[in-house]
């Protein structure tokens, strides 16, 4: 880690909110029970034992993702990831989960931003990790099969690498929306928050 | 005596050797593992013994020396050999028990392997069930398929009559489309000729013009000619009268956008309401707290009651016991007359202490009817404590009903304003969703109020509630604006469309007066198909732009700007790649399904094999492009399916919320338990019992609304009311307002008594 007793770098930053991302998307996936719970492996990671894909085509895919997020994290252009649920049937988006993305302009990649302590980085990534894994409480079951989607919202300029192609955003309609909490590592903010579509009896 | 000894020696020497020889040959035919033979060996060991140990004491008993050494040394010999075979013996006891023990492995072995055998066999029975029970299965499945393959044909079948219907139809359409296309067309190329001809005779009057301007033929031609133009002046107009219902289109969403808003408007009137009526919550609830404690002094004289009772059993049970006292006394009474009697004739010393017991009887008399008064005086004092305190405790009561009744209807006006405030809360998140350039998100998250009071915590909410209501009627305003700007800008178009009408009208009319010059008819028509272009291109322009605000709103609702930020979608996604796979594999099967299934009917039809192959592709492409034609019909279904389910929300939605303002206009409630019977029931009923039914008769009968009977219709009460207002005046409205109205005055005069207690 990029962290000193000085501050974070971008670098490091960087690192720690992909790795957040990868822990985070694998959590989701495995909580969702969008794929089987034999595709996953227990992997401590911030005092958590967090499940991780053992399949390698996922593997693969979230790579990729992490890859690209990584890039543009550096570059400081990405403003949001977003998971989406939907049902494979009727194609409707059931569920949003939406991780916004303050970059810190000021910051370059060898400059340090403010003292914030990596222990309190992590402790803040450990009480998003919780919530997510938490959410299964409140959000509706997934009766039918769903298939996922990532997007992620990037500047205007940015151009759009071989690995994505550019479209409309997917949203929800009359979503219910529950925000987590944030962390920050003073050169990324990231706010997370889920987006479910509510059912009619309810 | 010796030759008996030898004789005896020799003897023993030839059972030994017999033993041994027996034994040997036992040996060599492995009569080891018997153990008979076993048991036959010992004994004739123990024998050997016991001959050595007989040889013994006679040779103890024999005289001569040199025979005794003789026979010592063949004792020895013998008792050597006797070892030797003894050493035989266990080592063939040793070998038996050998053989005895591979025996016994020869025979678990055998018995494991067997035990294997049975279990393999067993299994391998299991399995052969368990491969039929499969088999069985598939053929189910089989059957099922075939099943479903018959349905899903039949289904294709029905489709593809209903879609030949369809194309029949269209086909019909087109027919009658390209019957149009060709007279319009002939009428053109009329129009055409007609030009050239009048052309022609444009030439030719212009010729005869100048012979006889009366000329009645020309002047017929220019009629047909004025026909014709007014016709392409009819469609003008046509052209102008969808861009007027276009208009009035914008209009009417227009003006259901400032319906919308006077909606608003009302929401938040309400909740000003509500609000109001919350503030009366703490009053409320302080009474209730009053009431409470009464309650609670109530259950405390009713507790002192049941004591006062029991003091009150208590004395009555001594008060009999002096009755059974003053009872005994008479009897004494009577038994000292007698002694009187008897003192006349009797001593008098016995008459004087009768009279010393009299006297002190009469003193416990006097005593215990003073006891008695005293009690019944304190008894008589505790019945009219009783009683007053039942008065009270009756009272007490009948106020804590009175104000439980009134808690519950307050309880229950809490309720309804709850459900009040929760259908304005759902009603403006409704409204949020649907303006989703709602740009500022809202956060759900309440704060712990655990030190405030609900009351204050709800008013928080209300305000909170109120200021994004606000916020969301600022950002309506603004999409009203916007939508108005856009209003004026299609007005401008159609000001100018008709204008460029009016002007285009004026050439005809000029036209039509002017002397007819077809080069002008033709710049006129390559003109007006010029216009149609821009139009056409006009309106391709404003469905891109649609998309891309389609686009923005998406944007928009996320918080992001469409100048500053796009959306990248992540490829090679490898779980809807998987659905992907799935599903084509899918139609494949479907499509070899197909496939298979048409080569066994051309198989059972008994054509040539030959043919089959090509006939099954013929039939596949056609059950292809059915299958297309099928998928095509199933999306538009679905759309369908869509737009009914949302128009039947909203109109549930609309339903409920006309409902709502019907019951708080009125004060009652309806319902619909049957059909054309309709359910009414007053908000401020006392009883759940009163409500009342009307019914619309039939549309013979007239299709009025008359009143059914049942309990509540036949009292007294609304009786004058039914003769005045439904058999005098005929109205129903009337007669419920009256209804309202009564109820009204006895709940408010219920109200004004208890706040008067």
């Amino acid at each position: 880690m990029q962290a000193n007793k000085t501050g974070i770098t971008l670098k490091g930053s960087t690192q720690m909110v992909t790795e957040f991302f990868g822990f985070g998307l694998n959590s989701i996936l495995y909580q969702r029970g969008v794929y089987p719970d034999d595709m996953f492996t227990r992997k401590e990671a911030y005092g958590l034992s967090i499940l991780v894909t053992s399949d390698p085509k996922l593997e693969q895919f979230l790579k990729t993702v992490l890859d690209q997020v990584r890039e543009w994290l550096l570059k400081k252009v990405i403003k949001k990831l977003v998971l989406v649920m939907k049902n494979v049937k009727t194609e409707e988006i059931v569920e949003r989960w939406v991780f916004n993305i303050d970059c810190e302009k000021q910051v370059d990649s060898e400059n340090t931003n403010s003292k914030k302590e990596l222990k309190d980085i992590q402790n803040e990534i450990r009480a998003v990790l919780r919530q997510i894994i938490a959410s299964v409480t409140f959000l509706p079951a997934l009766e039918d099969t769903c298939t996922i989607d990532v997007q992620v919202y990037t500047d205007k300029d940015e151009e759009t690498p071989s690995c994505c192609y550019e479209s409309s955003a997917l949203l929800i309609k009359d979503a219910e929306q529950v925000k987590f909490k944030s962390f920050s590592t003073t050169v990324h903010k990231v706010q997370g928050m889920v987006e479910y579509k509510v059912k009619d009896d309810e | 005596m010796a030759h008996f000894d030898t004789t005896v020696t020799d003897s023993v020497v030839k059972t030994v050797t017999k033993e041994y020889r027996r034994l040997l040959k036992r040996d060599s035919s492995n009569l080891m593992n018997d153990p008979a033979a076993d048991k036959s060996l010992d004994s004739s060991s123990s024998s050997v013994r016991q001959s050595l140990n007989f040889d013994a004491s006679i040779l103890s008993q024999s005289d001569s020396s040199s025979y005794f050494e003789d026979s010592l040394h063949k004792e020895r010999s013998v008792r050597k050999e006797l070892v030797n075979a003894k050493a035989k013996i266990a080592s063939l006891e040793h070998t038996n028990i050998q053989l005895e023990t591979s025996n016994k492995k020869a025979r678990v072995e055998y018995e494991q392997q067997s035990t294997e055998k049975t279990l393999l066999h067993d299994s391998d029975k299991v399995k052969l069930k368990e491969i039929e029970r499969k088999v069985l299965s598939l053929e189910r499945e089989r059957n099922k398929l075939r099943d479903k393959i018959a349905e899903t044909e039949e289904q294709a079948e029905l489709n593809y009559l209903n879609l030949e219907s369809r194309l029949r139809k269209k086909e019909t359409k087109c027919l009658e489309l390209e019957k149009e296309k060709s007279t319009l067309l002939s009428k053109i190329n009329n129009l055409e000729e007609k030009l050239v001809v009048l052309a022609k005779d444009n030439q030719s009057l212009e010729s005869k013009l100048n012979v006889s301007e009366n000329n009645n033929d020309t002047n017929k031609i220019l009629l047909e000619d004025a026909l014709e133009y007014e016709k392409a002046n009819k469609k003008l107009r046509e052209q102008i009268l969808e861009m007027q219902s276009k208009l009035a289109d914008s209009e009417k969403r227009l003006y259901d956008q400032q319906k919308l808003i006077v909606d608003y408007e009302d929401d938040a009137a309400i909740v000003r309401m509500n609000k109001k009526k919350l503030d009366s919550i703490p009053r409320l609830e302080r009474e209730a707290r009053k009431y409470k404690e009464e309650l609670e002094k109530a259950t405390s004289f009713s507790e002192n009651i049941n004591l006062l009772r029991e003091q009150l059993n208590s004395e009555q049970i001594k008060s009999k016991r002096l009755e059974e006292r003053c009872k005994q006394l008479g009897v004494i009474e009577v038994e000292f007359e007698n002694l009187k009697k008897q003192m006349h004739y009797g001593g008098s010393h016995k008459v004087m202490e009768l009279e010393r017991q009299l006297q002190a009887e009469r003193t416990a008399h006097q005593l215990l009817l003073a006891q008695k008064g005293e009690l019944s005086s304190s008894l008589s004092s505790l019945e009219g404590k009783l009683e007053h305190e039942r008065k009270e405790y009756s009272e007490i009561k009948d106020t804590v009903i009175r104000q439980d009744n009134v808690n519950k209807e307050l309880n229950d006006r809490l309720k309804r304003l709850k459900i009040r405030l929760e259908m304005a809360i759902k009603e403006r998140d409704a409204q949020v969703a649907l303006v989703d350039s709602f740009k500022a998100q809202l956060d759900i998250t309440v704060c712990d109020g655990a030190e405030e009071l609900p009351v204050e915590r709800r008013l928080k909410e209300m305000e909170k509630l109120s200021a994004e209501y606000k916020t969301a009627l600022e950002n309506i305003q603004r999409q009203l604006d916007e939508k108005c700007t856009e209003l004026s800008e299609q007005k401008t178009v159609s000001h100018r469309l008709n204008a460029k009408l009016k002007r285009l009208n004026k050439q005809m009319n000029n036209t039509l007066s002017s002397p007819v010059t077809p080069s002008g008819d033709r710049q006129m028509l390559d003109h007006l198909r010029n216009q149609l272009q821009t139009v056409q291109g006009e309106l391709d322009k404003c469905k891109r732009e649609k998309q891309a605000a389609a686009k923005e709103l998406g944007l928009q609702a996320e918080g992001l700007d469409l100048s500053e930020s796009k959306v990248i979608h992540l490829k090679d996604n490898p779980l809807s790649k998987k659905w992907e796979n799935i599903n084509a594999e899918l139609a494949r099967l479907h499509t070899e399904n197909q496939r298979l299934f048409e080569r066994v009917q051309l198989l059972e039809e008994g054509h040539s094999f030959a043919d089959i192959t090509a006939r099954a592709e013929e039939n596949a492409s056609s059950v292809k492009e059915l299958t297309e034609q099928i998928i095509g019909m199933k999306s538009t279904l679905k759309c369908e399916h869509i737009k009914y389910k949302r128009l039947e929300e909203q109109a549930q939605k609309t339903i409920k919320e006309l409902k709502m303002i019907y019951f708080e206009l009125t004060g009652w409630k309806l319902y619909e338990p049957e059909r054309k019977v309709y359910k009414v029931v007053n908000d401020l009923a006392v009883c759940s019992e009163h409500f009342l039914y009307f019914k619309r008769t039939e549309k013979e009968e007239g299709g009025h609304l008359i009143l059914l009977k049942n309990s509540y219709s036949e009292m007294e009460s609304l009786k004058q009311h039914r003769q005045k207002y439904l058999e005098n005046y005929g109205s129903i409205s009337a007669f419920l307002a009256a209804i309202t109205l009564d109820l009204n005055t006895i709940q408010h005069n219920d109200s004004t008594l208890m706040t008067n207690d």
